[in-house]
């Protein structure tokens, strides 16, 4: 099955829910198409429940991307700013960290972290320190 | 840590049908030189006379033999090496054989033109013998077509051999400079320490990059500390490095100071238009160690024996 063809519930189900948090764990093959329709998926969510306190994008299984995809995906991370929400990111490896600032790609995050549950850990820590 | 210099190793090291067929060797010639090898290895043991005192002469080259035993040595295993050239027999085992001797050339430090120079005066040797043995002509011509190429293919062996082991040796030094001149060190649990003392370029930028950035990830560091108080100047593409390195380290969760910034280099940043919230300074690597130490919830105190000195 296609990515056209799956239901947007199908597609949904990248965007858990954790602590507060929408979960979107990006595949070493995230490309512009699937970001737009995480997007689309991924604003609605956020539409729909105000008590979401942000968004946490997983790169635990991306090892490398170019420089098109990043530049999509620092365009949503700035769509999830703008609709008032916390961004954290986690998982991202030696590599893909210099490739993003090699590429001049700002991801606007808040909260950086090595793997979902320690970005989340990181995230509590910094709102109860503030 | 890559070289900029392009290696001038094979990537995979070629095999007897590559090198045959490169040095046109043929199995008719193979033939020839086996027909009369016992014929050859009377004259083989004289050339080599003659190539001893004529190395003895020369002083730079005897400056690699330790003394008389290991000249002696040299010499039986340089037998060994015609009796199996004149078999004839090119398979993996003599390649590999002729290899080594490169690595050895290379182990202490033989320089090629003296190499080359024995090789040159082997070949003559081998032509006036060719001569001695052979009436002129086809046989003649075979025999010394086939020694020829069999001396070109088994030098380029060596000095192949001898420049892979080099480039292997500058590799492994090259690693060393590397980890010397990046000493990332986690001076407290989840604190890394970086001084740079010295000259940076864009490649040590680079370097200190992914030094930093793995150290991060093995340390799972939470505050990293690049002290810079030992760099005099750096162009405006080392300072867009440290400003890179500060952000990706962000990236990966870890929080960046960068202290001891000189005038010189604080000029420079502020030309390349850096927000300068985007990255956290200290005037001192002490500021930035106090910062890191609070950060994590560490207060530096004086104990109760110092109160008071």
């Amino acid at each position: 099955m296609s990515l056209q063809e799956s239901s947007i519930s199908e597609r949904a189900a990248l965007l858990n829910s954790m602590r507060g948090f929408l979960i979107l764990s990006l595949t070493d093959n995230f490309c512009e198409l699937e970001l737009d329709r995480i997007e689309t998926d991924l604003m609605a969510r956020l539409a729909a429940d105000k008590f979401l306190i942000g968004v946490l994008i997983d790169f635990g299984l991306v090892q490398t991307t170019d420089a098109s995809d990043l530049q999509r995906l620092e365009l949503l991370t700035r769509a999830i700013r703008l609709l008032g929400r916390t961004l954290v990111v986690s998982g991202i490896t030696p590599g893909l960290a210099a490739l993003i600032v090699q590429h001049g790609i700002s991801l606007h995050h808040e909260v950086a972290g090595y793997d979902i549950d320690d970005a989340l850990e990181r995230f509590q820590s910094c709102a109860i320190g503030s | 840590m890559t070289s900029t210099i392009p290696s001038l190793s094979v990537q995979q090291p070629y095999g007897v049908q590559e090198l045959t067929r490169f040095y046109r060797i043929r199995p008719e010639g193979l033939e020839k030189v086996r027909s009369v090898s016992a014929q050859t290895m009377v004259h083989v043991e004289q050339m080599l006379d003659h190539f001893y005192v004529w190395m003895g002469g020369l002083p730079d080259f005897m400056a690699f033999f330790q003394g008389p035993e290991s000249l002696q040595h040299v010499r039986s295993m340089q037998s060994l090496y015609w009796k199996r050239l004149l078999q004839a027999e090119i398979s993996d085992d003599y390649l590999r054989d002729r290899r080594r001797v490169g690595e050895i050339h290379a182990s202490i430090g033989l320089p090629v033109v003296f190499y080359m120079a024995g090789v040159s005066m082997v070949y003559d040797r081998i032509a006036a013998m060719n001569l001695e043995l052979f009436s002129a002509g086809g046989e003649s011509d075979v025999m010394l077509e086939t020694m020829t190429a069999l001396l070109h293919m088994d030098a380029g062996l060596i000095c192949q051999s001898f420049v892979d082991k080099r480039d292997r040796m500058l590799q492994e030094q090259s690693q060393a400079v590397m980890a010397m001149s990046t000493p990332v060190t986690e001076i407290w649990d989840g604190i890394l320490l970086l001084p740079i003392v010295g000259l940076v370029d864009s490649k040590r930028s680079e370097d200190i990059m992914n030094a930093v950035l793995n150290s991060i990830r093995t340390a799972k560091a939470k505050e990293f500390i690049l002290d810079i108080s030992g760099v005099g100047v750096v162009d405006t593409a080392v300072a867009n490095y440290l400003i890179s390195i500060s952000k990706a380290t962000s990236l990966m969760g870890c929080h960046t100071t960068i202290s001891g910034i000189s005038p010189a280099i604080s000029k420079t940043i502020v030309q390349l238009g850096v927000n300068v919230n985007d990255v956290n300074t200290t005037a001192t690597m002490m500021d930035a160690l106090s910062n890191a130490f609070e950060a994590r919830g560490l207060v530096i105190e004086k104990s109760e024996r110092f109160r008071g000195r």
